[in-house]
């Protein structure tokens, strides 16, 4: 029988008593939605960076971390990150050479499929890309954090039925660049 | 009769798990006879499983005791810049101290602060008030020590300079008066005073 994972909660309060691993264990845990959403909102370069800030952010207020929903807070950090950068460099996030366009699927699949998605792939990234930031912050968080969008619009500051409508534009963009799609199709 | 419009939204809460059973029902029974919508939720399903799968995303390995040890730095400068730290709050200190010093200093006084008096010294007078400090005073544009003869003067000077040892018995040539703005060609035994304190 596996080991059941410890809860979000239950791994905050071991490192809250000392014991690091459990520190460890919550960046894997949340690694992938976290990095993913910095990465597509800055690019490459910077993305390391906020990334590593986030966490060390987290962990020096630890004390307000919200035991409920860790993510939705990692990802309240990160966009502060985001937009502080952002404002600095008096840019909003870059174009697609720099936001996953290029970030192809791992390998590891049969030739045919990984063909195929590696074009699904470029064509999401390059759709992803190209969203304008408020959209595509919700996209992301949707689909990468899988926060709701009563979350998503307190995170942004925004009305649920705002939150709603910049998803229903990222998707609706993101249908029309994927229109000519094999696979796509078939759904269709 | 609702727009597809608000069925597209129904869709989007439905599938982040944000709608009522009531409210599922009505988005079930219309998504039943509308083409349109159940297209779009299916394409939206389809997106939003296939986004995060597809899109490589390959994180920085963390260090959790190294962020951890950064983030307790942040707290306190002192760990993260110790030396930058250090320095800093010599730097403060000694700009407390100096600045306490002028500050109490007699200020109501009508004599100017020292450091214009200073500036209407010759080298010479510069010399023996910033090496006598307390115990020198201006009168009629000459310098002197209180109780110290200009040869103790000149002595105590070379003493200080190191260019003569302190139990050396020294002859001192008289010392002319100081014209202010001029330095006196003063000699000691032979040797330009001004030139051995610049030597």
């Amino acid at each position: 029988m596996p080991e059941s994972q410890p809860s979000d909660a239950g791994l905050l309060a071991a490192y809250r008593a000392g014991d690091q691993m459990a520190l460890g264990k919550l960046i894997v845990r949340y690694e992938r939605p976290l990095y993913a959403f910095i990465l597509r909102m800055t690019g490459r370069g910077e993305a390391d960076d906020l990334y590593q800030e986030t966490w060390v952010r987290a962990i020096r207020a630890l004390a307000t971390f919200d035991d409920r929903k860790p993510l939705s807070w990692l990802f309240r950090i990160a966009r502060n990150l985001v937009v502080d950068r952002a404002r600095r460099a008096k840019r909003w996030v870059p174009l697609e050479s720099e936001s996953g366009v290029e970030h192809w699927p791992a390998g590891g699949m049969e030739p045919g499929k990984e063909a195929a998605d590696r074009d699904l792939g470029r064509r999401i990234g390059q759709a992803v890309a190209l969203l304008p930031s408020e959209q595509r912050e919700v996209f992301l968080m949707r689909t990468e954090g899988d926060l709701a969008f009563k979350e998503i619009a307190r995170l942004q500051g925004v009305s649920i039925n705002t939150a709603l409508a910049r998803m229903q534009y990222a998707l609706e963009k993101l249908r029309t660049a994927l229109k000519d799609l094999d696979g796509y199709e078939e759904i269709s | 009769m609702k727009t597809c419009e608000s069925m597209e939204r129904q869709i989007l809460l439905a599938q982040s798990g944000e709608l009522g059973e009531t409210e599922l029902t009505a988005l079930a029974e219309h998504v039943s006879v509308c083409p349109a919508c159940r297209l779009y939720q299916r394409q939206v399903a389809w997106i939003s499983e296939r986004t995060p799968r597809i899109l490589e995303t390959k994180a920085p390995v963390l260090d959790s005791t190294r962020l951890a040890t950064r983030a307790r730095c942040r707290n306190r400068p002192l760990l993260r810049y110790p030396v930058s730290f250090l320095l800093g709050a010599a730097a403060a200190l000694i700009l407390a101290l100096f600045g306490t010093r002028y500050w109490l200093a007699d200020t109501d006084s009508e004599e100017p602060p020292p450091h214009h008096r200073l500036a209407l010294l010759n080298e010479w007078q510069f010399w023996m008030v910033s090496l006598t400090g307390e115990s020198a005073e201006q009168t009629n544009g000459l310098v002197f020590a209180k109780d110290w003869s200009q040869g103790e003067l000149a002595r105590h000077l070379l003493v200080l300079e190191g260019l003569v040892p302190e139990d050396d018995s020294i002859e001192y040539e008289e010392m002319p008066d100081v014209t202010p703005g001029e330095l006196p060609p003063i000699t000691l035994q032979g040797y330009s005073i001004r030139e051995l304190l610049r030597s």
